[in-house]
């Protein structure tokens, strides 16, 4: 497959089709999101009539290891999944590694509750995460490569299996990839209900035919991972991004974002708002910005309560904090981890001391089990908070919340025990009176029945 | 009936061909027989067992592990009701408490007539048309507590309400 | 060589050392439950947490590998109390009888709860004695309760270590995790080979043997049966390595229980050997399993070895026959009132006897077996002396001749011979070789019935299950697997075979049974 019959594609397919932009707002910037809804994401041709695969093609011929590491870490990308590593430095890993195998993976489980970006991506523009993975793996020198997709995604099963299938006929996978002496394939394997399997260790553990709990880090899956070997797992839209950095050029990325937080990110918004949906804007947009401007703010005749970011690893933002700007650098403001950029807002009608016990249960539900921290703790501030919201606590709870949360956090095994107790330090930080509402027999929102007869 | 249970069975057995020894198939082979049987039967679990070298207890371990796989058979039709954050924001907790009171079974379970079998999705991933529903393939959205038993009907038998 | 400073104090050490090695090493305390060297390494308990200069949050000790330069804090007050609200995490789902427990003199959980000293403020809303998830999977051998499990996943890791076959697995997610054999079924016909150890390595009592110190205390104290005891000669080593001051009195504490009769095992390790001689020279190939464990695990696995294993009884159920049908009469007892039991330190000999093999003229052949420890309860249930406790008791004890009542066998004709230390006389006088052509006289009266329907059919036979799948069954799910007798006598084995058949059964064995469950061994692996 030469660069000739690449252009061959391209020209024969912009010579009957003329490709629209399309946008969700005005405000957006279509870097990742370019093909999404314009192209057919089953036709190849299409990808390549738009610059698909010049990418991979240039990382194989025209760049080499170190080329491509250091042209991501120029651009400044760090993981979309929430983890916001910067990618060039967690691909830097593998130079030091020798091994006889390496893999990477495309994290396709994403899990977080109010997160639909990669599953837009999957759907609608699939060969561009199929290229970045590709140039991950040059980047990694990996020869295997898989997709860990989510069982509920069962559009994205079938596209990225297209994707694939189409890609392997042109010679863009499997032996000798672009007639260049590479060899990388890539399989596809399902997930099955397990939230804790969009975690990196625990994914591998679930490829490996294993139930999917986490394992300890060190040693860390660029020296050990997959099969014992080094293995790279990156994010749905890092891969896509990787795609169009190797594409334009690192500065067509990093000239978007803040100081620390470079290029645009896909935000997606649900929930109170007038004009929910997806967004690509770049990073350190506001909070206000977003949900009031671009989103609209709230429904007719209500009031924005809260902002949730980052889903049940994020927290609650309050008014007061509402200009923060969206990027990775919340968490040192706000405690509030930016996640993958899935954003929940809440108005009047919702009350948080009930979110707060929601986010408790679905940690409790998706826990591995491996650690005590987190199977127990858990299940102790389920009790509290449940004890509260039907108008049976003590001031005493909030402090013992607070603590169990702290402890929980710094004794988990693994990123989802750290990140369960986030939502509810972050609602007791910000909506104390909240708590001490429902203590006083009173709920704002009218959910819960806290009464003193329990009505 | 018994030819059709017998060709699932060759289909599952051709499939497995291709992952002798290989353990970490083991995925993959539990959601064909999901795919073809609905469960996995003990039959499936032995054969499994035999074919990758794995033992039956570290079988039924991942089967027990993952919610989309099930020891027992499921209904004719899965519903797959999604309790995730933006659903729970446009109240699916109500919907859930009409479904369960009218199909009288919680999650995890199958109806005595066996055509609904009720499951939690934790996020379908569609969040922005109101709380989703997914039966069999077929994604339902906006669905309230008005009309989800209308959805229902197009696939019940007799109406569980009678 | 590299530095690290541990708690103030520099050390030297050399590189790729876990900072648990380094502290083990110069003796500062750091606090494990699930990690077991080689064995167990998965960092899951989260009690070896340390601080780590310049390193955010807590990392365990068990996996961090130490670097040149390295700070490390063990004891400061955010670990102390980090370790405490684990442990009270874990306390408060754990069933706790403590003083009907295995493993109350040597618990690791009771050991970290003293430590720490816990308060238990967990318990508040729950049956204060049972755990909420409690679940008992048990046979007549091993039994497990998961009300005392703290999800360590020792067990698990050494039943993969040992035998290779999984038995057991996490089953479950998130606080319903629990350890089990295959969903659904007991423990006894899950392939468990019922080699105790994950008994060993269970740093609780989660599993433990099948409890028979009631029945038999039952036996002792409210019926009129006589009771005999035959013990295994390395109970000397447990009771010396558990007991402090140990007072060495065997035979008087077996009287003071109230067993009419003890016995070591002599006149059954004869028998066995006899007979064991008898079946090399007439098959020209024999291996003699150590543990019943081993006979277990090739009747399931690889039965078409079973051929290769020598079918005589074990030593203490052939004298267990031997005392019922020889010698109750010179002992003065009915047969039919009389109950032996032995005292050994194999799991898999409860499940032993109770296999149909084990029952000459409806009298089983032993009629109940005790651990060592289980031995060691009974003892303290009584109330007898096990320790020292004052030096005129000790005298005592000496003076009153209890070496008089046990009997001794012997080959040889002797008339006196050494027990514990001392000459004694010895009351009865056997021949030996008249009495093992007994056993051989009688068919199964020494020897073992392979029990082929035991087998998983996909190792042995699974083939023509496939062929005959059948949707609509539901209960039959281990069929039994024909052709028993095609597969013993009628081969004829050279001499020169034996290297080769004895090195094809050591690769089938599992790498070790238990031999001892006593602290011994269990230091040994804690690497304490």
């Amino acid at each position: 497959m030469t660069l000739n019959k690449l252009t061959e594609i391209k020209n024969s397919i912009l010579a009957n089709k003329k490709f629209k932009k399309i946008k969700n707002d005005d405000r957006e910037i279509r870097l990742i999101l370019k093909n999404v809804d314009v192209i057919d994401p089953y036709s190849i041709e299409e990808y390549i009539a738009n610059d698909g695969y010049l990418a991979a093609y240039k990382a194989l011929t025209e760049m080499n290891r170190e080329s491509i590491i250091e042209e991501i870490k120029k651009s400044g990308l760090r993981g979309r999944s929430g983890g916001a590593f910067p990618t060039g430095i967690k691909w830097s890993f593998s130079l030091s590694v020798e091994a006889d195998e390496k893999y990477i993976i495309c994290n396709a489980d994403e899990g977080i509750p109010g997160d639909f970006i990669d599953r837009i991506l999957l759907e609608k523009d699939p060969h561009a995460i199929v290229e970045g993975l590709i140039i991950g793996a040059i980047a990694n020198d990996a020869n295997k490569g898989y997709f860990y997709i989510r069982k509920e995604y069962l559009a994205a099963h079938k596209t990225i299996e297209k994707a694939i299938f189409a890609a392997r006929k042109l010679g863009f996978l499997g032996k000798n990839i672009f007639d260049q002496g590479y060899d990388f394939d890539i399989e596809i394997r399902i997930g099955a209900g397990s939230y804790v399997c969009g975690e990196e260790t625990a994914l591998m553990e679930s490829i490996e035919g294993k139930r999917g709990t986490s394992r300890a880090k060190p040693p860390f899956p660029a020296v050990r991972g997959l099969f014992g070997k080094p293995t790279c797992v990156n994010n749905v839209k890092t891969l896509a991004s990787v795609t169009k950095i190797i594409l334009n050029g690192a500065e067509s990325f990093n000239k978007y974002g803040t100081e620390n937080s470079k290029g645009t990110n896909i935000f997606s918004i649900s929930g109170k708002v007038k004009k929910p949906g997806f967004y690509e804007l770049p990073l350190g947009i506001s909070i206000r910005e977003l949900i009031f401007g671009i989103c609209q703010g709230p429904l007719a005749g209500k009031t924005i309560t809260s902002v949730l970011v980052g889903g049940p690893a994020g927290g609650f933002v309050s008014e007061d904090k509402w200009n923060s700007p969206l990027d990775y650098d919340l968490f040192h403001i706000n405690r509030t981890m930016l996640g993958a950029g899935g954003i929940v807002v809440i108005d009047e009608t919702i009350c948080i001391v009930d979110m707060c016990l929601m986010f408790l249960e679905f940690g409790l539900e998706e826990s591995c089990g491996k650690c005590s921290p987190c199977r127990y703790g858990t299940k102790k501030q389920i009790a509290i908070l449940k004890s509260i919201i039907e108008g049976k606590g003590k001031p005493e709870d909030l402090e013992e919340l607070k603590n169990l949360s702290e402890h929980i956090l710094s004794s988990s095994l693994c990123g989802l025990g750290m990140s369960t107790s986030f939502p509810l330090l972050s609602a007791l930080m910000n909506y104390e009176e909240l708590f001490i509402e429902h203590l006083n027999h009173k709920c704002r929102a009218n959910v819960c029945k806290c009464g003193e007869n329990n009505d | 009936m018994e030819n059709l249970k017998q060709k699932n069975f060759d289909l599952f057995t051709a499939y497995l061909e291709k992952y002798k020894k290989q353990k970490d198939a083991l995925g993959l082979l539990l959601h064909k027989s999901m795919d073809l049987f609905s469960h996995i039967p003990q039959e499936i679990q032995l054969i499994i067992s035999k074919e990758l070298d794995v033992s039956m207890a570290h079988i039924s371990g991942v089967i027990s592990f993952y919610s989309y796989f099930s020891f027992e058979k499921w209904g004719k039709n899965v519903i797959d009701l999604c309790t995730g954050t933006s659903c729970y924001v446009c109240d699916s907790k109500n919907v859930v408490k009409k479904v369960k009171e009218y199909l009288k079974i919680d999650f995890e379970e199958t109806t005595k007539d066996d055509n609904f079998t009720l499951l939690s999705a934790k996020c379908l991933g569609n969040c922005v048309s109101g709380v989703s529903m997914r039966i069999n393939d077929d994604l339902h959205e906006n669905v309230t507590k008005d009309n989800v038993i209308e959805i229902l009907r197009k696939y019940e038998v007799k109406p569980y309400d009678s | 060589m590299i530095k690290v400073n541990l708690n103030g104090t520099e050390v030297e050490v050399e590189k790729n050392q876990t900072i648990l090695e380094v502290a083990n090493k110069i003796g500062t305390y750091i606090p494990t439950l699930c990690f077991l060297k080689g064995v167990n390494e998965t960092s899951q308990c989260r009690m070896c947490l340390v601080e780590i200069e310049g390193v955010r949050g807590f990392k365990p000790a068990c996996a961090t590998i130490c670097s040149d330069q390295m700070v490390v804090n063990t004891n400061s007050e955010s670990i102390k109390n980090a370790v405490k609200f684990n442990l009270e995490l874990i306390a408060g789902e754990h069933t706790f009888e403590c003083w009907n427990c295995p493993r109350e003199e040597d618990c690791e959980l009771l050991d970290l709860l003293r430590y720490f000293d816990i308060e238990h403020k967990y318990s508040k809303n729950r049956n204060k004695f049972t755990a909420p998830n409690s679940v008992i999977n048990g046979c007549n051998s091993i039994v497990f309760d998961s009300g005392k499990c703290v999800l360590c996943h020792r067990c698990i890791s050494t039943c993969n270590k040992t035998t290779k076959k999984d038995v057991i697995s996490f089953h479950n997610r998130g606080e319903n995790t629990i350890v089990k054999p295959v969903h659904n079924l007991n423990i006894s016909e899950s392939g468990c080979i019922y080699c105790g150890n994950c008994i060993q390595n269970c740093p609780v009592s989660a599993i433990t043997e099948s409890n028979s110190v009631n029945e038999v205390l039952n036996l002792l104290q409210n019926t009129n049966k006589k009771l005999i005891v035959q013990y295994d000669s390395r109970i000397k080593y447990f009771l010396t390595e558990t007991v402090a001051d140990y007072s060495e009195n065997l035979a008087g504490l077996f009287q003071e229980v109230g067993f009419k009769h003890s016995f070591d095992l002599s006149v059954g390790e004869a028998v066995h050997d006899f007979l064991l001689n008898d079946e090399i020279v007439k098959n020209k190939t024999v291996i003699e399993a150590s543990d019943f464990s081993i006979v277990n695990y090739l009747e399931i696995y690889n039965y078409d070895l079973l051929k290769y294993l020598s079918k005589v009884k074990s030593p203490h159920t052939l004298q267990g026959i031997f005392l019922k049908q020889h010698y109750c009469k010179d002992l003065g007892l009915n047969a039919e009132d009389t109950i032996v039991v032995s005292i050994l330190p194999n799991v898999s000999a409860k499940a032993e006897i109770e296999r149909e093999e084990y029952d000459y003229k409806s009298l089983k052949d032993v009629d109940y077996v005790l651990t060592f420890r289980e031995l060691l309860r009974l003892f303290r249930r009584v109330g007898a002396d096990v320790n020292i406790y004052d030096y005129a008791e000790q005298e005592k004890l000496e003076n009153i001749n209890y070496l008089k009542k046990i009997n001794y066998f012997t080959k040889n004709q002797k008339t006196t011979t050494t027990l514990l230390g001392e000459e004694v006389a010895v009351d009865y006088i056997v021949d030996i070789n008249t009495f093992a052509e007994t056993f051989k006289q009688i068919d199964s009266y020494g020897y073992l019935n392979f029990n082929f329907s035991n087998s998983f059919e996909f190792y042995s036979g699974g083939q023509h299950h496939i062929k005959s799948y059948d949707l609509n069954q539901e209960n039959v799910y281990w069929k039994n697997i024909a052709k028993i007798n095609d597969y013993i006598a009628d081969e004829e084995i050279e001499i020169t075979d034996i290297e080769k058949i004895y090195k094809k059964l050591l690769n089938a064995l599992p790498e070790k049974t238990m031999l001892y469950t006593d602290f011994q061994k269990r230091k040994i692996l804690n690497n304490k």
